[in-house]
């Protein structure tokens, strides 16, 4: 049994109220890559701990989700809004999951295809995020190898900030399967910070 | 499609997925998989137990992670030369920093297309193979650098022994060369040799020999002593063998009217192995007439010069002493020199008489029991006015007890006491000591004469026994002696089968002493 710990100040209160209301659906694979990290970092307990808070928002607890069932992208972004207020995780931490995620994930050996350059791994960021969300699109902006650095944005979908924390180390891993060096992902333009109409994340490296 | 259907598939797609990696975490063999730029994006729980990163730590990281950059450059350009790649050996780089020896086998994956969309790679713990190759290969080495020595061994005792061989060649010519040498020497030697071997065989007889002995060599050889001592002549030769076979003998023998032979019989020993008999055979039968022409001549000469001195003494005693009337002082002084010239003379003939036949073998005539102790008696008497001339202090010292009688030839004996008592007042000067001293025991009968006189200078010792012989210091203060005295009484004493020797100190005095067997 768990105990009902959770008390949201106002602002809190609004932004799930504002998640709550997302559209939109994300793949039970992605959702388990979540859950093995929560079980490393936290243990069982800790997973136990945002089950039982998950379930208290009206969201499916990890216990019940499958890898190829479609869960509201809503409870996706909920969990990291939970995982950061009960475990007092940082920016750092969203994104390391985001690091963790496409390295436990068997949709990700699948796409392993595609990471033969540069140009087929970007080209394929449609795909990929197609994948996992039924909301939103990832587009490849701007690839610049000679200045090594590479621009994506997703548009149509605002998310929330620690999504977008956890897509910088999603972002970040898989181009290391590039075998790039020192690769780093930067959000440098928020949607929700109403600094244009889409998210835009740059991607640097060195050879 | 219906929703159903979808769930279905969907249903199988996750049972296949759980399957896949249920089998592929069950697998003992670690393996992974990469990206075609060699990125590991899976690996399995062997993989992590042998390397010990966990899935999370090593998805991502690219093959020179988890080996030398060589090693893996080599395993995927070889996996993509030949599309798969079978037991590459390599070193594993684990988290706690090991390199663990492994066999990689590795397979590239492709698309429909044909394109390469990466690899799977499993890896196999070869350290115990490794381990034990190690070990075999040491071991390998080991008896290798064992055989090689053994080799080497083997080679320089080859060498040595050739060296050996050569050696033994060299010292076999050598020795052929040495004995054929030794056999000219024998061959050639003057005198007669021959050679009885150990096991008393007669081995070697030179022609020097068979024309000394007028024998042939063949009629000979081989054979033992016992068959030759039945040999008119060479048994005269094996009967003066040492039955000891310890001391060298010289002795002569006349094998034939006219011949005779001086034969050294000489026993050959190396270290204490006795070897053999050697037999020096000196033909000395021209030595022997010499001498006895000689001897004979002396003889004859003497007897013919002791008549007429014999006949001037008398004449001379009877003028002194006036029987042919009165005569002055100072004739009388001349005829007493005359008469002690005369005397000399007589003495000196006397002594040569002496000598030839001591040289002749005639000296001894008769050995009969008599008391040494009263011939002395008879020479000190003798003397005693020229001790007291001298004023010589003089004892005679005699053993206690009764002294025993000895095979004695009288006259001889108390002509060797004579020379020795005569030589000790001689060459002591006035007031000198001399004494004699008796003594005796159950097997012989011992006599000393010891005097304070001038002594016997140390170089000369050696000759006093000699004929003619006369000390260089005698010289000088005496010339009355004739040089016989020691010599004569050797050839008496030694004729009674007795010993005579002497000790003496240049200016302190000598001591004579002999023994005879009872």
């Amino acid at each position: 049994m768990t105990e009902n710990i959770l008390t949201f100040s106002p602002k809190e209160k609004q932004e799930l109220a504002r998640l709550q209301s997302l559209p939109g659906k994300t793949i039970g694979t992605g959702l388990l890559e979540d859950k093995k990290f929560i079980l490393t970092k936290e243990g069982r307990a800790g997973l136990e701990k945002i089950n039982s808070a998950l379930s208290e928002l009206g969201c499916e607890t990890f216990n019940q989700i499958n890898h190829s069932g479609w869960y509201p992208v809503s409870c996706n972004l909920i969990s990291y809004f939970l995982a950061r207020k009960l475990f007092n995780w940082n920016d750092e931490t969203m994104k390391e999951m985001g690091k963790n995620s496409p390295k436990v994930s068997l949709l990700m050996r699948s796409m392993a295809k595609y990471f033969i350059s540069a140009e087929k791994l970007f080209g394929t960021a449609s795909l990929y995020w197609k994948k996992f969300y039924d909301v939103g699109a990832l587009e490849p902006v701007e690839l610049n190898m000679k200045q090594k650095y590479c621009l994506l944005s997703l548009k149509n979908f605002p998310g929330s900030e620690l999504f977008c924390r956890h897509l910088e180390g999603v972002f970040e891993i898989v181009s290391s399967f590039l075998n790039y060096k020192k690769i780093r992902c930067e959000e440098i333009q928020c949607l929700l910070k109403g600094q244009g109409e889409s998210h835009i994340f740059k991607i640097t490296w060195k050879e | 499609m219906p929703e159903q259907e979808i769930n279905i598939i969907t249903k199988e797609f996750e049972d296949l997925s759980e399957y896949i990696q249920d089998l592929w975490h069950f697998l003992p063999l670690p393996i992974f998989s990469m990206s075609p730029q060699g990125i590991i994006l899976d690996t399995n729980n062997a993989f992590e137990t042998l390397a010990g990163w966990t899935l999370p730590e090593a998805i991502g990281e690219p093959l020179d992670y988890f080996f030398s950059a060589e090693e893996a450059k080599e395993i995927i350009s070889k996996t993509l030369q030949k599309k798969s790649l079978r037991s590459y050996e390599a070193k594993l780089k684990t988290k706690t920093k090991e390199h663990i020896a492994v066999a990689v086998y590795a397979q590239t994956r492709t698309d429909k297309k044909g394109d390469i969309i990466g690899f799977f790679a499993a890896i196999i713990d070869i350290r115990e193979n490794k381990k034990f190759q190690e070990e075999l290969e040491k071991r390998v080495k080991e008896k290798t650098r064992e055989i090689r020595g053994k080799t080497q061994e083997l080679e320089a005792s080859g060498k040595a022994l050739m060296n050996i061989l050569e050696d033994v060649e060299e010292a076999k010519r050598n020795a052929e060369a040495e004995k054929n040498k030794t056999l000219a020497i024998i061959t050639n030697f003057a005198d007669g040799l021959l050679f009885f071997d150990k096991n008393s065989e007669l081995s070697l007889v030179n022609p020097q020999a068979e024309i000394i002995l007028n024998i042939k060599k063949e009629n000979i050889i081989k054979r033992a002593i016992a068959e030759l001592a039945s040999s008119p002549i060479i048994g005269q030769i094996i009967s003066l063998f040492d039955d000891k076979k310890q001391i060298i003998l010289r002795n002569e023998i006349e094998i034939r009217e006219g011949q005779n032979l001086e034969a050294s019989i000489i026993p050959v020993m190396i270290a204490e192995e006795f070897l053999g008999t050697m037999v020096i055979i000196h033909d000395v039968s021209r030595e022997k007439l010499i001498e006895k022409m000689k001897t004979e001549f002396v003889s004859l000469a003497a007897h013919q010069l002791r008549t007429p001195l014999s006949a001037i003494k008398w004449t001379l005693r009877m003028l002194l002493d006036g029987d042919l009337g009165k005569i002055t002082e100072e004739q009388k002084s001349f005829l007493q020199k005359t008469y002690a010239s005369n005397e000399r003379m007589i003495r000196l003939i006397n002594d040569l008489l002496n000598v030839a036949r001591i040289e002749e073998g005639k000296f001894i005539h008769k050995l009969t029991p008599t008391l040494i102790s009263e011939i002395i008696k008879t020479v000190i008497s003798s003397f005693q006015d020229k001790m007291d001339l001298k004023g010589i202090d003089f004892k005679y010292v005699l053993p206690k007890g009764k002294i025993p009688l000895a095979n004695l030839d009288a006259e001889k004996l108390n002509i060797a006491i004579t020379n020795l008592l005569d030589n000790a007042i001689d060459y002591t000067p006035d007031n000198g000591k001399i004494t004699i001293e008796l003594s005796f025991d159950k097997r012989k009968i011992q006599f000393i004469i010891k005097d304070s006189g001038i002594g016997i200078p140390k170089d000369q010792q050696h000759r006093i026994f000699s004929k003619f012989f006369r000390g260089e210091n005698v010289v000088k203060m005496e010339t009355d002696g004739t040089g016989l005295g020691t010599f004569i009484a050797k050839n008496i004493i030694e004729a009674h089968n007795g010993k005579i020797w002497f000790e003496s100190e240049e200016g302190k005095g000598t001591s004579f002493y002999f023994t005879l067997p009872l």
